[in-house]
């Protein structure tokens, strides 16, 4: 049966003062798909997701979010987005988690933020998939940074999103928590049936959970699953000769 | 009645005080998460300005410098966006422009010099009847706009990236914030001076940031800490003719560094 994708994007450029910084980027994500976008630094993966959620102007190609053109999308409600972990605004401010995970809730209010009973119900429910519940009047800058990762996923899913965006989520986060971290991502894809993008600068993590890679540098280089695109000479196009991957098995 | 509120230019100083106690927190609040408290000190420079082309035009100078103010605001904040200017660079560049501006004017004027200290560090007993009703009124106004959209202005001003794409007009807030702030800077002036207007924005919001357990508790605290400090700070200028701007400025350092030593060694 033919699927539509959640997001089209066809044959991309994307322009930043005057460089080319995207180029011909042709890339569809399908309803249950667990996308790993990867590439080296400064290869373009979060101009990509930028573009993706309309942030950045396209110099010429098509982009599509749930069929609508992204200039005339609306339905933010959608798409859940996890940026980069915050730092110092984060570090300074006395927010607590609960207030934080409220945020997500903005896109369906014009005046009067008040919350409501659904409101509290769902905030409850993000953060209970989350395991964030008992923590829920913690200030976050009292939290580990993978606690506060788990707290910005919540806030993601607590307008029900069907497409989850993730940038760079476990940088500066230890490898306990980050294992934690990729266990609920895979439960959040496998049982909750929601469409995850993840942009990564670490193959190896990306080639044990993600079900579909996408090789970055301007342009994609390979796309397919990660057996398939994870080869020597797909990783050579990105990182040079100096690379080699070497497996291991935990 | 206690023999302070027999005057009526007492009364209007209490009027106009709570106002601004009000306010300057409530929008310092959001300023200062974003980091960008300076704003308020380069907005009153440029007030100055305004002052001084109210007496060149012969009007109410409050109505010409929260003209001037918003003009300036909104140029700092179609600057920043940009991106191509750091943004303290902006305010590092329009506050000596802003002065500037008012030396130039002021040479021009006859007869200003000898107010320039009553907007430079305040005069709050001088505030006139027709001054209180608009200080009240916009008050009531910035109060109700931050009602509205209080989690909206919390969103963008901690994570402006995430709340763009959670579908909340950004530009729209940030602009909406920027010219409250003018309007609060320019209210201010009477209240507390233009060299002090900072202090009320940024004193009581970080102090109420080191005991605040939510950020909707550090806005009410600091609104609390800016009430006692001009309240207080009232008082001790008319009993011991002290001027208010400074009095009420340094209560506010008082209950900062009495808070932080307590919560520091708690």
């Amino acid at each position: 049966m033919y699927k539509k994708p959640l997001v089209s994007i066809s044959h991309v450029n994307v322009d930043r003062a005057g460089i080319r910084v995207l180029e011909n980027i042709s890339l569809d994500i399908y309803k249950g798909d667990f996308l790993g976008i990867v590439g080296p630094n400064g290869s373009g993966k979060t101009t990509l997701l930028k573009t993706m959620l309309g942030l950045l102007p396209i110099a010429s190609g098509s982009l599509s979010l749930f069929g609508k053109n992204v200039k005339r999308f609306r339905d933010w409600k959608k798409i859940g987005y996890v940026p980069q972990k915050p730092g110092a605004v984060l570090m300074s401010t006395p927010i607590t988690v609960w207030e934080m995970v409220s945020l997500g809730l903005l896109h369906n209010k014009r005046f009067f933020d008040f919350e409501r009973a659904k409101d509290t119900a769902a905030i409850t429910n993000a953060l209970e998939a989350v395991g964030m519940e008992p923590l829920k009047d913690r200030l976050m800058h009292q939290l580990s940074g993978g606690q506060q990762q788990r707290v910005f996923i919540a806030r993601a899913l607590v307008s029900n999103p069907e497409l989850l965006i993730l940038d760079e989520p476990t940088v500066g986060v230890d490898s306990d928590s980050q294992s934690k971290f990729y266990d609920l991502l895979r439960k959040l894809n496998k049982e909750m049936d929601l469409t995850l993008v993840l942009i990564s600068h670490d193959i190896d993590v990306v080639s044990h959970e993600v079900s579909v890679v996408a090789c970055i540098n301007k342009t994609i280089i390979s796309h397919g699953t990660p057996k398939s695109v994870l080869k020597g000479e797909v990783l050579k196009e990105m990182y040079g000769d100096q690379v080699t991957r070497i497996t291991h098995n935990h | 009645m206690i023999e302070i509120f027999q005057y009526d230019f007492m009364i209007r100083a209490f009027v106009a005080g709570i106002v601004m106690a009000i306010i300057a927190p409530l929008i310092g609040s959001f300023l200062v998460v974003r980091r960008f408290s300076l704003i308020a000190d380069t907005l009153s420079h440029i007030a100055l300005a305004g002052v001084a082309i109210g007496f060149i035009l012969g009007t109410q100078p409050l109505v010409t410098t929260i003209v001037a103010t918003t003009i300036a605001a909104l140029l700092i904040e179609q600057l920043r966006r940009h991106q191509s200017i750091p943004a303290d660079s902006i305010l590092a560049m329009l506050l000596p422009g802003g002065l500037s501006l008012a030396i130039v004017l002021m040479s021009l004027t006859n007869g200003f010099n000898a107010n320039l200290f009553s907007y430079l560090f305040g005069s709050i007993t001088t505030v006139q009847p027709n001054e209180i009703a608009l200080i009240v009124g916009l008050g009531v106004t910035t109060v109700a706009i931050v009602s509205l959209l209080y989690k909206k202005l919390v969103y963008a001003a901690i994570d402006e990236e995430s709340a763009l794409v959670s579908g909340i007009p950004v530009s729209t807030i940030n602009i909406i914030l920027i010219v409250l702030t003018a309007i609060t800077v320019s209210l201010s002036m009477r209240v507390i001076g233009i060299l002090l207007v900072g202090a009320l924005m940024v004193i009581p919001v970080v102090t109420a940031m080191q005991v605040a357990k939510s950020f909707f508790q550090s806005v009410i605290f600091s609104v609390t800490f800016a009430l006692f400090a001009v309240t207080s700070g009232l008082f001790i200028a008319y009993y011991f003719n002290l001027p208010a701007g400074g009095a009420i400025v340094l209560f506010s350092l008082a209950v900062f560094s009495g808070i932080f030593l307590v919560s520091r060694n708690r």
